[in-house]
């Protein structure tokens, strides 16, 4: 069963690696076919990253687990500390919002997410999970590539804060980096109106001078889209009296980045993935008193946005996913700080109901195994139990949440897949339910019962075109008339 | 002919510095490129720039701080009060330093080792140490790599940032060793996860002591065992370890494809510029011998290099405050938000990676950054020159006052709506593709 709307996802739970699905009263799955989504009614992603290798056995706590007990001396809670969930695993004493989250059955566990061969790189981890690809020459990401087929918009993935992470970055399309305060153009009308022409294409530019320019058409088209959104819509701010989104942000730099994002919800922004995100997980040294610090500031700004989002039709698509590049090994190191070491980060949502636990969590290594690395185990609530396939990747990871949102995954051209998971039978199955249909009855040819799917939506276009050539006799169908057929189809 | 040597001797300026002034680029046209080179390698001659550094109070040591919880309290917020003061007016030094600087290719150099040795006063916490390392960067950033290799791993700062005081014989801390090899010295792939391991070791105890505000090594607590490194096995200590994995014949190839992303355009250890220049490199590893080399590259004046580049924000800000002849303080109290809107503020980089180049800094948002600093600036400037002319003549005295070659079609079309006004016609001009780029 695939997740519902209105969702939290936390994922990046490392070592011990977990993620938390949530979802209440919600609108039925969208029924498989075109991936391109209908204004309005899809999901709506908000992607949190959790940047610097999120500690996952301190978040999602297997509190019973003696190897956990022990493994973690100065590190580790005691149980009567942790909000209990089920199964031997509890919530950090600081999660209270998302503990309540949970038990109102809109917080799932998906556990024992990773990839193949972990690295132990912040960086390379960070560009496999942003890029979906276990192959270092990739330098889109997921989120970017589903831009690239999707047309040119900037707005359908913004991501708030100064710079684009790569995952909002495609070949030839970016989402747009919006800041968290002011975000209107200076200057005069004259101003403007010579930015314009100025950020037009240049026949002849470099490619980097043909950046340069987008980025400025960018700008214009989101300044003009967001100012005109965000006019007459109430402030979150002005309830509490501060008076700017940043006003309220204090040491939890999320909590702005998440009212500015609701706010762009409920204004009816055709946004499809939102970006945000929190650094400072790499607590190498002193981590507890750190990273408690920081589950608080997840556990507040995520919170502070579910309450955003109550009653509004539009924050009923919101499914917000949390990721880290990695966990954390269960052994304290000598700085009271462990280290990066085996555990994935990503997240799913399941084919169990919410408020369940997913996934049988990674068990803490027996204390004679070396360096007590976590091992992921084998998944016994699988549908499809499959022998060697311990660990979900990007695609696994990010699958329901993106279904769920009507989202693609779409593998870079050139490499064979997304992480995907080991098992060859899952990856077919995850292929399956990708693709891109076109229904020549739902597109108005009421009797013709064609129906055909292809794994990127030009291929699908070749050959709805040739089927269109000749069983309808249309010639020179052209991308307009693509668009209508889509179109159509979608809305029956 | 001359347009041609104009225009690479313009290119050369923006990458060795921070671009040239008219008065400056005629005077270089005249002596020639290679003559030009020679001037700006010359780093022997000291910065006629005379800006002082800000003065740093000593740190609060643990035992000064008072027993009563409260006042403990107190004291530590003022201790970090104090910190953020002294780190924006470091900040505002620095920038006035990359300004006013006669010898810009050492700041420019400076400037590359803090993103190559990437340091965050943000868990460094004291802005005096950073300002130490970045000492160390001006004074060693251009001789040997292995000096410099040698000094930034004993520097306080880089101590402190990759928690080398916590790495213990016994409870290795691995956080520093494996920075270094994977960023600093040799890059991804080339080392074994063992080498990380085995190399902790050998940095145990390296420490940075606040008491005297020096590296110390606790014989106590250092693992004087032998080591496996590299397939060497030794009683290895921290200076084995780096020398012998700048030694490694991955790190040549390594330093040298940084050096050429940094000033001519990115490309990877394997690129044929990299394989002809590293050898020469891995000989004397004088960096400054390699700069030269790459200045003198014809790949470096080819047309995919001249456009190869986005300039970072610090290159932005502090070349658009030399060509308009202003300083730090134009462009307002809040320099230092300025340049974290942008996204590159000073002794505060991202992550130990640095900072990405290029598309990075090509968001929306540092666009509309830009556009504001830009208006700031060009409020500020003294444009008289400017408005004497004849509207049409005015976008090329721009061109030429921003050292750009020219206007592209859509630049020219923006700027030829705002000639009327010189104010607005600066401010579109520093946000054209033709200015952004390096």
């Amino acid at each position: 069963m695939p997740i519902n709307r209105r969702q939290f996802i936390l994922g990046g739970l490392g070592a011990g690696a977990a993620g938390l699905v949530l979802s209440r009263q919600s609108p039925g799955p969208r029924p498989g076919g075109a991936a391109v989504a209908a204004p309005g009614k899809d999901g709506i992603l908000v992607l949190l990253t959790l940047y610097g290798g999120n500690d996952g056995l301190n978040t999602v706590i297997p509190y019973e687990s003696g190897s956990y007990l022990g493994g973690r001396s100065a590190l580790g809670y005691q149980p009567d500390q942790i909000l209990p969930l089920s199964e031997g695993l509890g919530l950090h004493p600081n999660l209270r919002e998302l503990k309540g989250l949970w038990d109102a059955k809109r917080l799932a566990i998906v556990r024992g997410v990773g990839y193949p061969n972990p690295d132990r790189s912040h960086f390379r981890s960070m560009d496999i999970w942003q890029s979906g690809v276990p192959d270092s020459q990739v330098v889109t990401g997921w989120v970017g590539r589903w831009l690239d087929v999707t047309g040119s918009d900037p707005l359908r993935a913004l991501s708030v804060g100064g710079s684009l992470p790569r995952v909002f970055g495609g070949e030839k399309a970016a989402g747009a980096a919006v800041p968290v305060g002011e975000l209107s153009l200076p200057g005069t009308p004259a101003l403007r109106s010579a930015f314009a022409p100025m950020a037009a294409p240049s026949a002849g530019a470099s490619p980097l001078a043909a950046r340069v320019a987008q980025s400025g058409k960018d700008l214009l088209a989101v300044d003009d889209a967001i100012a005109h959104m965000l006019a007459g819509q109430p402030s979150d701010d002005e309830a509490t009296g501060s008076t700017s989104l940043e006003g309220t942000g204090g040491a939890n730099s999320l909590t702005p980045q998440l009212e500015l994002v609701a706010q762009l919800v409920k204004a009816g922004s055709p946004t499809r993935v939102d970006g945000v995100s929190l650094g400072g997980f790499d607590t190498h040294a002193n981590e507890k008193e750190t990273h408690a610090r920081l589950m608080g500031d997840v556990d507040e700004a995520v919170g502070a946005f579910f309450k955003s989002l109550e009653g509004s039709p539009q924050g009923a698509r919101v499914v917000l996913v949390a990721y880290s590049e990695f966990g954390r090994r269960v052994a304290a190191n000598g700085s009271r700080g462990d280290r990066p070491r085996h555990g994935g980060a990503g997240v799913r949502g399941g084919h169990r109901s919410e408020g369940r636990l997913l996934r049988r969590r990674p068990e803490p290594d027996r204390p004679r195994q070396r360096r007590s690395e976590v091992h992921h185990r084998l998944p016994i609530r699988l549908r499809h139990p499959a022998p060697g396939c311990h660990r979900r990747g990007v695609e696994g990871g990010f699958e329901q949440a993106v279904r769920a949102c009507s989202l693609p995954l779409i593998p870079p051209a050139g490499t064979p897949a997304l992480v995907r998971c080991c098992n060859p039978d899952r990856t077919q199955e995850y292929t399956r339910r990708l693709m891109y249909e076109h229904s020549c009855s739902k597109a108005g040819a009421a009797g013709c019962g064609y129906v055909v799917r292809a794994n990127s939506e030009e291929d699908l276009k070749t050959r709805v075109i040739e089927h269109a050539r000749r069983k309808h006799g249309v010639q020179g169908m052209t991308d307009t008339i693509y668009t209508y057929l889509r179109d159509t189809a979608k809305k029956s | 002919m001359t347009d041609e040597v104009r225009s690479r001797i313009a290119h050369l300026f923006r990458r060795a510095g921070f671009g040239a002034r008219p008065d400056e680029l005629d005077a270089a046209v005249a002596a020639g490129y290679e003559a030009t080179v020679d001037r700006l390698l010359d780093l022997t001659v000291a910065d006629g720039a005379a800006v002082p550094p800000p003065a740093f109070s000593p740190p609060v040591l643990a035992a000064q701080l008072p027993a009563d919880p409260e006042a403990r309290r107190r004291a530590q917020q003022a201790e970090q009060k104090a910190n953020r003061e002294e780190g924006r007016r470091l900040n505002q030094w620095w920038i006035d330093r990359m300004v006013l600087s006669t010898t810009p290719l050492r700041e420019r150099l400076t400037l590359f080792w803090h993103d190559h040795f990437a340091t965050s006063v943000q868990k460094v916490k004291e802005p005096e140490l950073m300002y130490r390392q970045n000492e160390i960067f001006r004074a060693r950033g251009a001789g040997s790599f292995e000096n410099l290799a040698q000094a930034v791993a004993k520097d306080p700062a880089m101590l402190v940032w990759l928690d080398a005081n916590e790495n213990r014989k016994g409870r290795p801390n691995e956080n520093f060793a494996r920075e270094l090899l994977e960023l600093f010295l040799l890059g991804i792939g080339n080392y074994t996860e063992a080498d990380v391991q085995e190399g902790a070791r050998a940095f145990t105890v390296w420490q940075y002591r606040r008491q005297t505000g020096a590296f110390a090594l606790t014989p106590a607590q250092h693992d004087g065992d032998a080591k496996t490194v590299f397939g060497q096995t030794g009683r290895f200590g921290g200076e084995d370890v780096i020398r012998m994995a700048i030694g490694q014949p991955a790190s040549a190839p390594f330093i040298t494809a940084k050096l050429w992303s940094g000033f001519a355009r990115p490309v990877g250890a394997d690129h044929p510029v990299v394989r002809e220049l590293a050898p020469g490199f891995a000989k004397d590893l004088d960096v400054g011998n390699l700069v030269r080399a790459i200045f003198l590259h014809p790949e470096f004046v080819a047309p995919a290099t001249r456009t190869g580049l986005v300039k970072q924000p610090i290159e932005y800000v502090v070349g658009t405050l030399r060509a308009l002849g202003l300083r730090a303080a134009a462009a307002g109290n809040n320099l230092p938000q300025t340049l974290e809107a942008l996204g590159q503020q000073p002794f505060a980089p991202p992550s130990v990676g640095g900072w990405p180049p290029n598309g990075y800094w090509l968001t929306t948002s540092f666009a509309l950054t830009r556009l504001r600093f830009a208006s700031t600036v060009a409020a500020k400037a003294k444009l008289d020159g400017l408005a004497s002319l004849p509207e049409a003549d005015r976008p090329a005295a721009v061109a030429r006052l921003l050292s750009v070659d020219g206007w592209g079609p859509s630049s020219a079309a923006g700027l030829a709506k705002v000639a009327a006004n010189p104010k607005e016609l600066l401010t579109i001009a520093l946000v054209t593709p033709e200015y952004v780029l390096a």
